[in-house]
């Protein structure tokens, strides 16, 4: 680790491997974090997912720590394991070795809002030194982020909490199983006004596989098919 | 108005405004803190007044004072939180006052679990706290449900002068789901001329009460809510039923129970076989009717729930011995599985060949 990387709000270096994602809560930051390491790992690379919600108990990406387990991904979450009845603000230290290995890509599931962003605190300066993309989800369906205004209200709390800047927007705008193209397309057009106006590039469009398949050509930003991984077939 | 996505517990906070409910009291709880937290950022704009109140007993007897000037006010909690509140419902109850009271179970008995239970079914319809009294008991089983009988309620507390319990869970509480705010609301609610607003000197005080120092007095108070019971018993039973027609078994489940019971009934069915659903609505007064509508065909029922067992209890009153009941469940937070129903109910129908 370098002097310099303890400066506060360093612009982060020409590297992604550390992908933290943040944003709204609700705006399926967990589904994209599960989706990602799934689409990662089928890509070869290995991977470290660190679940770092300390703030809602339901739905977090840990609930699928084994089925990750088996496709080789890591999960790291409490140090008391990944039981989901654990409300405990306790986060295992064992993430910090995946930064500071080069053969491992971390992706960061962080809690919603500025409340879940404080856990990310810990890991700043470890965070800056690597380099790192922080991802904003937009879910342009939420109440809270589905205009410009309440896209930035989120984005500069979350920065402001933080300390890391937002370097890449990522769509994940859903209407569950039943989303269309036009809903995509929606939280697209949403996202690049958000994009125009901060100058952050959208880095992710995240959607079903059916439904990516069929978005225009053109389109900004690399495809995740979302698995549904957190919703079980009842749901 | 377009579709939005949203938690359990924020839709019933916005439909509770929608509604007209300007007064919440609450005190915070996984897994329904978010009705609290969306409370105290949209009532006030909306011109309501949020309280985190000092604990459960205290928000339940804000809520009786709030309901006894007529206002519209909800309070919500989850398992061990809505037994803090049981003096509290009664003494509602006893002095006829009508309110929403949201429950997101848990895990129990005691202090329990924070992940998601159907185990306060008897708490719900039973009375957990004292004296003859009854709870009208909704079961939503979806987000759009649960917002469109955000509004039913506020209404038939005020229809009947009665609480009014919305029974969810963890799952209902904390789930994403789109939906759609447009519920209709009743228009032929009767003048709250009880409620203590104030005089003005031209009429006699209105008194909010439970107490009778006469036992005559008292008896005479406790048939006429009997007689309002009975009322509700025959006019607001609802249930929904998928399937039942010629069914060989039919499951019984509601909430987020029903829905587990929907998808292993569906992937059943592909299979050949023939499985209907029954979902009760309401919880209290239980859907007795529905079960009227069962065909002779009907050999079995299922009796599904997120706890050890305690709609069974209803379902074997309704059944009056008619029809074999089975019962499958996981508790303290597990929640059961589809292949878990599909194994129960192929293993009963193998039993009966």
């Amino acid at each position: 680790m370098d002097c310099e990387s303890f400066g506060a709000k360093k612009m982060p270096k020409n590297t992604s491997r550390i992908s933290v994602i943040v944003g709204h809560y609700g705006t399926g930051k967990s589904e994209m974090a599960v989706s990602l390491a799934m689409k990662k790992r089928k890509e070869g690379r290995k991977i470290a997912l660190g679940d770092l919600d300390i703030v809602n108990v339901y739905f977090r990406s840990r609930e699928k720590a084994d089925f990750l387990e088996e496709q080789d991904i890591r999960v790291v979450s409490s140090l008391l394991g990944h039981r989901s009845s654990l409300d405990l603000p306790a986060i295992s230290s064992e993430i910090r070795q995946y930064f500071f290995n080069p053969d491992y890509d971390v992706i960061l599931d962080v809690g919603g809002d500025k409340a879940g962003t404080n856990a990310l605190v810990t890991f700043r300066e470890d965070i800056l030194s690597v380099g790192y993309e922080m991802l904003f989800t937009v879910n342009a369906y939420r109440p809270q982020t589905s205009d410009l205004s309440g896209l930035q209200l989120h984005l500069e709390g979350i920065e402001y909490v933080s300390g890391l800047k937002v370097t890449g927007l990522a769509v994940t705008t859903h209407q569950l199983r039943s989303t269309t193209v036009a809903d995509v397309i929606k939280g697209y057009s949403l996202a690049k006004e958000l994009s125009l106006k901060r100058e952050i590039p959208i880095r992710y469009i995240c959607a079903l596989p059916g439904v990516l398949q069929e978005l225009p050509e053109g389109m900004e930003g690399e495809q995740v098919p979302i698995g549904m991984y957190l919703r079980e077939e009842w749901m | 108005m377009a579709k939005v996505l949203m938690k359990g517990n924020e839709a019933i906070g916005e439909a509770a405004i929608l509604a007209g409910c300007r007064f919440f009291f609450g005190y915070p709880i996984t897994p329904q803190s978010e009705l609290l937290e969306y409370m105290s950022l949209h009532l006030p704009k909306a011109g309501g007044t949020f309280l985190q109140a000092e604990s459960e007993v205290a928000a339940i007897n804000m809520v009786y004072g709030a309901a006894g000037c007529g206002a519209r006010v909800m309070t919500g909690s989850s398992s061990p939180g809505i037994a803090l509140k049981q003096e509290g419902i009664s003494y509602i109850a006893g002095a006829e006052l009508p309110c929403v009271i949201v429950n997101m179970m848990r895990g129990g008995p005691g202090l329990g679990s924070i992940q998601p239970a159907q185990s306060d079914y008897n708490q719900s319809t039973r009375g957990g706290g004292d004296g003859d009294y009854k709870l009208l008991v909704y079961a939503p089983a979806s987000i759009q449900e649960m917002v469109d009988y955000v509004q039913i309620s506020f209404d038939k507390a005020d229809q009947y002068r009665n609480p009014v319990l919305i029974a969810g869970d963890g799952v209902l509480g904390q789930m994403m789901e789109p939906v759609e705010f447009s519920s209709q609301k009743a228009t032929d609610l009767p003048a709250k001329d009880w409620a203590t607003t104030g005089t003005d000197g031209k009429r006699a005080p209105n008194v909010i009460n439970s107490l009778y120092l006469d036992a005559e007095e008292l008896e005479k108070h406790n048939i006429h809510l009997s007689e309002k019971y009975a009322k509700m018993k025959e006019n607001e039973q609802r249930w929904e039923s998928v399937g039942i027609e010629g069914a060989e078994l039919v499951i019984v489940a509601y909430g987020t129970t029903a829905r587990i019971a929907r998808s292993a009934m569906d992937n059943l069915n592909k299979q050949g076989r023939k499985i209907g659903l029954l979902r009760p609505i309401t919880l209290w007064p239980y859907p007795e009717k529905a079960f009227e509508e069962l065909d002779d065909a009907t050999k079995h029922l299922l009796v599904v729930e997120m706890s050890m067992g305690q709609m069974i209890d209803d379902v074997r009153i309704v059944n009056e011995g008619k029809r074999k009941i089975d019962f499958v469940g996981r508790s303290g937070g597990v929640i059961p599985s589809t292949s878990l129903v599909e194994e129960k109910i192929l293993e009963i129908l193998e039993r009966s060949e």
